[in-house]
Formats: structure tokens, sequence, C-alpha cells
């Protein structure tokens, strides 16, 4: 019996780390009237030094209108593997995006900042339309946008 | 060029005619009046046309942008409320659930997000 104890133990001490790693996170990203057709967006992540850590989400599927997000395209060279499996569809004007994912622990009140580049057909680009700090006391906070984000919210 | 010239010595005509009637007119009456827009309109500038630097036949026109006209690396019957073009097409990213998200650190390995559209 005592080595299925110290076995459980074992694998509750390597597995449990491991749980409390992630949260699952919903990004929810209102979209103004803009007027015009869908938007597409990068939802990236910079680590304290301002350099890309990762993308979250790309709305919007053909990758060669991924340079009108230009500093989401800056900062990956324009690569579209970085959104292999994280990408949907452009957003409409007046429509909400709502994401959810578990999301590494250590992205919180560690210096990093979310950031939204957007760009639509027939508009101007909109680089980091939004660009907010990844705390745990700014949960729940809605970060307004400039031109075509109405407002942002990131929530556990 | 000839023809330019002559539309701007008739418009200069006109404007210099019209001049000369406002300055002859009795002192109260409002030969040119400039209204400005009615209550309730828009008075902002429009653009009317595209410059010359717009993708032309694409209808497509990011500032500061050149497409160039090339639908080569489009995806075709690409349907965007349906999450956009099929995996690996044509250079595009793979939509979600179609493979795994990145390994970047910032997921929890092989979960993928849900994604709601309202």
């Amino acid at each position: 019996m005592k080595p299925l104890h110290a076995a459980l133990a074992l694998t509750t001490a390597i597995i449990a780390p491991g749980l409390a790693s992630a949260r699952p996170v919903t990004l929810t990203t209102n979209l103004a009237q803009y007027g015009g057709p869908g938007a597409y967006l990068a939802i990236y992540v910079t680590d304290a030094s301002g350099a890309y850590a990762g993308s979250l989400w790309m709305a919007g599927g053909r990758s060669k209108y991924y340079r009108h997000l230009s500093d989401w395209s800056r900062l990956t060279g324009g690569d579209a593997a970085q959104v292999d499996g994280i990408t949907g569809a452009s957003v409409g004007s007046g429509r909400s995006l709502e994401l959810t994912m578990d999301l590494a622990d250590k992205l919180f009140d560690a210096g990093y900042t979310l950031h939204i580049d957007a760009a639509a057909e027939d508009m101007r680009e909109s680089p980091n339309e939004i660009a907010v700090p990844l705390t745990t006391q700014g949960a729940g906070q809605p970060v307004q946008g400039r031109r075509y984000i109405a407002d942002f919210t990131y929530a556990f | 060029m000839k023809q330019a010239i002559a539309l701007l010595l008739a418009g200069s005509a006109f404007s210099l005619a019209g001049a000369a009637f406002a300055g002859a007119a009795p002192a109260g009456a409002h030969a040119f009046i400039f209204e400005g827009p009615a209550a309730g309109t828009d008075s902002r500038l429009l653009r009317v046309s595209g410059d010359d630097d717009e993708g032309e036949g694409e209808g497509w026109f990011w500032s500061g942008s050149d497409e160039g006209g090339s639908d080569d690396d489009d995806c075709e019957d690409d349907d965007e409320d349906e999450g956009g073009c099929a995996a690996g097409a044509a250079g595009n990213a793979a939509p979600a659930g179609s493979v795994a998200p990145p390994k970047n650190g910032l997921f929890t390995d092989g979960t993928t997000p849900q994604v709601k559209t309202n």
C-alpha cells in the first residue's frame, strides 16, 4: 500500500503545479460601428522588454493581408505559422469576438502586455490599437480602442 | 493644354464679373452668400475617389500599401464567416481546430481557444 501512496503523492506533486500554472481566460473584443467590412485583428503578447512573446489569436484568414497588421507583422516577420491553429474569421463592424483559452499564469503580473492590431478593407491600419498590461488587477477592466475596437476586456 | 487655359480664363472671367456685381450691389444686399451646411447635414470632407496607388481591380485599399492586384495566394471560395481559409491553403494560417495551437508557451499544451462571435 505504501508504494501506492508514494506513487500517488509523486504524481500529484508532478501534476499539481502544471494545473496551477494556467488558467482559463476570456478575451472579449467589442468592435465599434466603424461602418466597414470585417476587421482583421492580431492579438499577441510582448514581454517586459517589449519583445514578441507569441500570438493568441488572429481574426482573418488571408495571410496576404497580415502585413497591414503592421506591428504584429514587424514583430513576427509576417510569419503565418505563428497563428496556425489560432486563426478564425474576421470580425464585423459592431460585433464582438469572445475567446476563451487556457493561458499560462506566468503571463500575469510579470510585465507582459497584450496588444491588438486592427485593419479593415478600404480603411486605415490601426497598429497597437489595444495595449493592455496583463495583471490580475486589470482583469475585468474594459480598455477603450481608437478606431475599430470599442473596448477590450480580459477576465478570469 | 490650350483647353485647360481656355477653361481657366473662362472661370476667371465669371469670377471677376461676379465680384464686380457684388461690389456694385447696394449695401445690405447679399449677392454672394456662403451658407454652411444645413443643420443636421454632415460637413466632413468625403473621399470620393481612390488615389492612383490603389490596388486596381481588387477593391482593397489599405493605407500606405500596394497590394499589386494579385490574388494568387487567396484560397478559393473563402468564406470568412466560416472561419477563413482551409488549413495551409496558399500559405494561409491553419484555422483553429484544424491543427494544434502553436507551442509558444502562452497556452496550455493541447488546448484550443474557444471562439464565439456575436
